[in-house]
């Protein structure tokens, strides 16, 4: 199933050098984000310091702050679901032994389900979620609104405009604008967004995102590397030009397509532990450094 | 449920509120943000960066001054328990700001935690704490030493899990039920009411020895428990600033073992239904609260065991921007005094309605009702109205990139009206200290309100914690 999807994927793809309106480009930037792999396991990190300029570089002006999380995701169609995942923090020590999982819907209008395991509270909880507005994610840069993140977007509650052609880090790139819906405007800070999408790769190797005129954040994807046959991205940063605060995301472990018990993706994963940790075990020794 | 305005504010502790909702959509973003892959398509490997022409060569030269934790982890058994565990050292105090004015908690504690896997199909938890309670602490004057020390331990349990099951055995707790505000399906794990309301999180439950078994099947989750000794409630005890006399003459209670099997037992089913979640749970348990009497034949007061039976059921489901949860028990049983200091019986139904709604940045708003209905109430009854209700307020706001949370709570309980406000709030200052400092305030409207002993209660507490 797998070879037939890449095959009519670079089917797809091959025709990318071809004049293709801003819209057509885009649909194929979210296929390949969001339907490359079918399950993702990674230890992710997370971090964040202000900055200044300091002997002409920029360094950060106190203690960076780490948030590492274990992510296990498997992107496939379970009862009514779309994607489902579990995350389990393991810094910073405050948040340790958290856990997190989450049921992502493909259909339109509804927001992810997630239920949350708390060391301090002993019993799972059933928590809200909004896919809007613009909440930090653990104190990061990276935000809460799907706005600024390419992977969380919604396809269809953006406007697209090719605006041209520019290299970047060496590669060639289309210059995609994309402005809110009038829907989605209600539900947003930014007015605009502006990404630079690989030629070849069909992801953005880095977005601006503007408030009124004014760029806001910029963030850029680097450090990419072929991982189980995934293209990706090690590094992220997204860098708050008003306030001089930058998040960076690393990627030191991660695989794709391995084997994720589906019961591990079901709130079973929350409390029985020594199950949990049994299925982490083993997907641990899949992933690459 | 008689006992549920002192319940209220546990559940929304301030670890609670910030990781409940923050982490919540922090979560969600964090593993869409994670995925970033670029496809399988047959692709080069980027070519050299050309910095003329890089347009962020900003971001590219950026230099973080990383001092980043290591992980704990060494190959030695030390080591690994050393990464599996946590210790958070704490000192609080707290000043009673209405008169008769005064320092109240002058304290500190030590609290260990491990969550350890081991031998593939074992899991073992640990979290206990040791308090020291100093001279001037309420506690400490009532011991009248120097330095007085208690050690509380939660949780110590090992885990079994195997195919489709899951057992603990050890102390833990066991906390049913949806409600943030109400003790409605909640009635195994006992509460700690040393403190009325001030009390910590971690030391909010009572760990009991307990036998659980999960069962995860095609047909929802199964659950059972097995209680051999349940503990009970605890309460202020003699000489400590919450502490309350039974009646002015005497300070002794006789503890009578009145039933001939101590256990308790239940079980609990849950499944999803399209978005939403629903529970059904059966319990047969003893009472967190003793009921106590008064003997005119020997003129003492005595405390007894009563078993409840319950049957309750809870959901929860989310519609549009909002979450619903709520839950429903029927209790059989319990005891009233009244204002001879016998005893009634009766039958309650306890409910609990919760509406939670997320705000710009990662706020949340939550209102909660929660009713308590005695059956067959008679005038008698000196404990409790036939129908109380409570109206519980709360909204969780985040500053500073989520440093600074701030969470207020309000519970007005009615017939015999009480309000209970708090403001409690946690500095983050960085990944391992967090400063925070709570305000409370109480107003008793009506004094057959349980709170009325405590209604001179306005305190402003502070406290300093490190964590590694």
């Amino acid at each position: 199933m797998r070879i037939t999807i890449t095959a009519l994927l670079l089917s797809f793809l091959s025709s990318g050098v071809m004049a293709q309106s801003a819209k057509e480009i885009m649909t194929k930037v979210d296929y390949v984000n969001r339907k490359s792999y079918d399950t993702q396991i990674a230890k992710i990190k997370l971090t964040t310091c202000p900055y200044r300029l300091i002997d002409g570089k920029q360094r950060c002006t106190s203690r960076p702050r780490v948030v590492i999380i274990e992510n296990s995701k498997a992107i496939k169609n379970l009862e009514d679901t779309h994607a489902r995942s579990l995350a389990v923090v393991s810094a910073p020590i405050s948040d340790k032994g958290i856990s997190m999982l989450t049921f992502e819907y493909e259909k339109r209008g509804l927001e992810n389900d997630n239920w949350l395991y708390l060391t301090a509270l002993g019993k799972v909880k059933r928590v809200i979620s909004s896919g809007d507005d613009a909440g930090t994610v653990f104190g990061s840069e990276f935000s809460v609104e799907n706005t600024e993140n390419p992977e969380a977007r919604r396809f269809w509650e953006y406007d697209y405009k090719l605006i041209g052609d520019e290299k970047m880090r060496g590669r060639d790139t289309w210059v995609i604008e994309m402005i809110p819906t009038k829907e989605k405007a209600e539900r947003t800070r930014y007015t605009k967004i502006v990404a630079w999408i690989d030629k070849e790769k069909y992801f953005a190797l880095a977005e601006e995102y503007y408030r009124g005129n004014q760029l806001h954040k910029r963030r850029t994807q680097e450090d990419i590397e072929k991982i189980d046959g995934v293209w990706m991205s090690r590094k992220v940063t997204m860098n708050n030009l008003t306030e001089n605060r930058v998040s960076r995301m690393d990627k030191p472990f991660i695989a794709f397509n391995v084997d994720i018990d589906d019961e591990l993706l079901t709130q079973r994963a929350l409390t029985d532990f020594a199950f949990r940790e049994r299925n982490l075990e083993k997907q641990r020794k899949h992933m690459q450094e | 449920m008689s006992k549920q305005p002192n319940s209220n504010p546990l559940y929304r502790r301030f670890r609670v509120c910030k990781v409940a909702q923050s982490a919540a959509l922090c979560f969600s973003v964090f593993m869409m943000l994670s995925a970033h892959a670029g496809g399988n398509t047959q692709m080069p490997e980027p070519d050299e960066q050309t910095e003329q022409e890089d347009i962020f060569a900003d971001d590219g030269e950026m230099t973080f001054d990383f001092d980043e934790p290591q992980a704990k982890a060494s190959p030695s058994l030390l080591g690994e328990l050393s990464a599996n565990s946590r210790i958070t050292l704490k000192h609080e105090l707290s000043y009673k700001t209405a008169k008769p004015k005064g320092l109240v908690n002058n304290r500190s504690s030590a609290q260990f935690e491990l969550s350890q896997h081991v031998f593939d199909h074992y899991f073992v938890r640990i979290d206990t704490k040791l308090n020291a309670y100093w001279a001037n602490d309420h506690i400490g004057q009532s011991e009248g030493n120097e330095l007085t020390f208690d050690n509380i331990t939660r949780e110590a349990f090992v885990q079994l899990s195997f195919d489709t099951i899951a057992m603990q055995l050890g102390f833990q707790n066991l906390i049913w039920g949806e409600s943030d505000g109400g003790a409605v399906t909640d009635v195994v794990s006992p509460r700690n009411f040393r403190e009325i309301f001030f009390i910590p999180l971690e030391e909010a439950r009572i760990g009991q020895f307990m036998f659980k078994l999960d069962h995860f099947s095609e047909v929802g989750d199964w659950s059972l428990f097995y209680v051999p000794q349940p503990k009970f409630n605890q309460y202020a005890e003699f000489g400590t600033a919450y502490y309350l006399p039974i009646a002015d003459d005497t300070s002794a209670i006789v503890h009578a073992d009145n039933l001939s099997g101590d256990d308790e037992y239940g079980v609990r089913w849950r499944d999803r239904v399209g978005r939403g979640e629903i529970k059904v749970m059966a319990a047969s348990v003893l009472n967190n609260d003793k009921s106590i009497m008064f003997d005119q034949q020997s003129g003492q007061f005595i405390a007894l065991k009563q078993r409840n039976n319950m049957l309750g059921s809870a959901f929860n489901f989310v519609y549009a921007d909002l979450l619903f949860r709520g839950e429903f028990a029927y209790k059989t049983d319990l005891r009233f005094n009244t204002s001879q200091m016998q005893l009634l019986q009766n039958d309650v139904i306890d409910s609990a309605i919760m509406v939670e709604t997320s705000l710009p940045g990662n706020d949340t708003l939550s209102f909660e009702l929660v009713n308590s209905h005695i059956r067959d109430w008679s005038a008698d009854n000196i404990s409790a109205p036939r129908n109380s209700q409570s109206l519980i307020l709360s909204w969780n706001s985040f500053y500073f990139n989520d440093d600074l949370q701030i969470n207020w709570l309000s519970i007005w309980a009615e017939p015999w009206a009480s309000w209970v406000n708090s403001i409690r709030s946690n500095f983050k200052v960085d990944d391992h200290w967090t400063l925070s400092l709570d305000l409370h305030a109480l107003s008793v409207k009506d004094n057959r309100s349980s709170l009325t002993p405590y209604k001179d209660q306005k305190q402003i507490a502070i406290r300093a914690q490190y964590q590694f």
